[in-house]
């Protein structure tokens, strides 16, 4: 049986530039289960591994955050794949070269609270016909994981807990 | 500089070091790709080889540290080709304005006026500016998050341990651009509040408040403190004034930002500090501190 809902971890400036600059259209990807480390081992969600496990990813940022460390490679990696998109999506005319400007500043300036992570709750009922799951050779694992592509802002809870 | 690179535009750049990074980056950190964003493998292979010779790196080195390294050099070689003919200050501003940038990187203005009236209650301009620019913990009191007014309020903390009687500085301010204008700064001490709540910047005011401040009527809700509250126009032109403080004859310092607008008088934040019993028990802890000295 599908669960009722599906879990995505990402960081608050990342859900900013989202709402602020795509219109509150987030594209995420997403687990059925928030900690695969807690299911037994007979759990098809179980074999989802720390990479994609919104848990994993959950703890990795929390820790990254706290300890401020500017050369921690998730936060790194977090920086940089906001950047990337704010030039790509710049140079396909998605956004303007003011938002672009914003959101390099946003990213190189900020301060590292930005990075702390939020839970996205989506409830399943409301994006089922949207879920797309990523095929075998793009996820790191057996474990099932999903993506959407145009996540409405009014369709899910923000937990920072 | 990139030599690989040096036949590019800045555009150009940008976006060949934005292919590259998606290639060093976990997928669920990517979206698709857009179709005009599409660079050829070799020229990413080129820069990538350039870079590890940069850095002096093994590109067979799949370190954490030296992946972090790699992908933070692209990143700044991609940031300065994006941002190679914009205004960069103008940029900061708008950043600035939003809340996101970091507390060093906004300027404090502090006006002399000011500095002269905070040392009141015992806090110097080099302790503000402290606390501004080196804060252990600040909030930017964000419109989109707390309601529809455009005033933007930070509120920035730093502590003191002060031998055994320790306090807080709280700072609050106005945000204009990449631009911190001081407006209030208390000395805070430990003992004289309850922390039970005390998470962040705001809980600080607020349990500060709770102490020594004095209730108000804004509108037609009496308080001791009230948020992101708009009052109709014609509340004012009844010639009622927007708020009452309820303090009698006692001194106290006024903690409202508001600002008019044509049709509403809008209220960020709202509260009065009662100085007088603010200040006897700001004394009561100088005169501890005088007896264990002497």
């Amino acid at each position: 049986m599908s669960s009722l809902l599906l879990y995505s971890v990402n960081p608050y400036l990342k859900y900013h530039i989202h709402q602020k600059y795509r219109g509150d259209t987030h594209f995420v990807w997403c687990s059925e289960y928030f900690d695969s480390r807690k299911l037994g081992g007979f759990s098809a969600g179980s074999l989802i591994p720390p990479s994609s496990n919104p848990g994993s990813l959950y703890e990795d940022l929390k820790e990254a955050v706290e300890s401020e460390d500017e050369g921690n490679l998730k936060i790194i990696q977090q920086k940089n794949s906001l950047k990337l998109l704010a030039v790509e999506w710049e140079e396909a005319g998605q956004i303007s070269a003011a938002a672009k400007e914003e959101i390099i500043i946003s990213v190189d300036k900020g301060h590292f609270k930005q990075w702390s992570p939020l839970i996205y709750v989506i409830p399943r009922t409301l994006v089922d016909s949207r879920l797309i799951s990523v095929p075998r050779p793009s996820r790191a694992s057996l474990g099932m994981e999903f993506q959407i592509h145009d996540l409405k802002g009014s369709e899910f809870d923000v937990i920072q807990p | 500089m990139l030599h690989t690179l040096k036949n590019f535009s800045p555009q150009e750049t940008a976006v060949i070091l934005a292919s590259l990074t998606r290639q060093m980056l976990p997928m669920e950190l990517t979206e698709p790709i857009p179709e005009q964003s599409k660079v050829d493998s070799e020229t990413r292979e080129r820069v990538l080889g350039e870079v590890y010779q940069k850095l002096r790196l093994n590109q067979d080195d799949k370190s954490d540290e030296s992946q972090a390294r790699v992908i933070d050099y692209i990143g700044k070689e991609m940031s300065r080709a994006a941002l190679a003919g914009s205004d960069l200050q103008d940029v900061e501003n708008r950043v600035g304005q939003q809340g996101n940038l970091r507390p060093e990187a906004y300027k404090a203005i502090l006006t002399t006026q000011d500095e002269a009236y905070f040392r009141r209650y015992g806090v110097n301009r080099v302790q503000i500016k402290a606390t501004v620019n080196e804060a252990d913990d600040f909030q930017h009191l964000l419109p989109g998050l707390f309601g529809p007014v455009d005033n933007s309020v930070s509120l920035f903390t730093k502590s003191y341990s002060n031998g055994d009687d320790p306090f807080t500085i709280l700072v609050q301010a106005e945000r204009k651009g990449a631009t911190i204008r001081v407006e209030h700064a208390f000395k805070i001490y430990d003992s004289d509040i309850n922390y039970d709540h005390v998470r962040e910047p705001l809980d600080l005011l607020l349990a500060f408040i709770e102490k020594y401040g004095s209730q108000i009527t804004v509108g037609n809700e009496t308080a001791k403190f009230v948020m992101y509250k708009s009052i109709p126009h014609d509340v004012r032109t009844r010639g009622i004034n927007f708020f009452q403080t309820h303090i009698g004859n006692d001194s106290f310092r006024s903690g409202f930002h508001v600002k008019f607008t044509q049709d509403t008088v809008e209220v960020a934040v709202g509260y009065v500090i009662n100085e007088k019993k603010y200040l006897a028990d700001l004394k009561l802890h100088e005169e501890l501190r005088h007896s264990l000295n002497s």
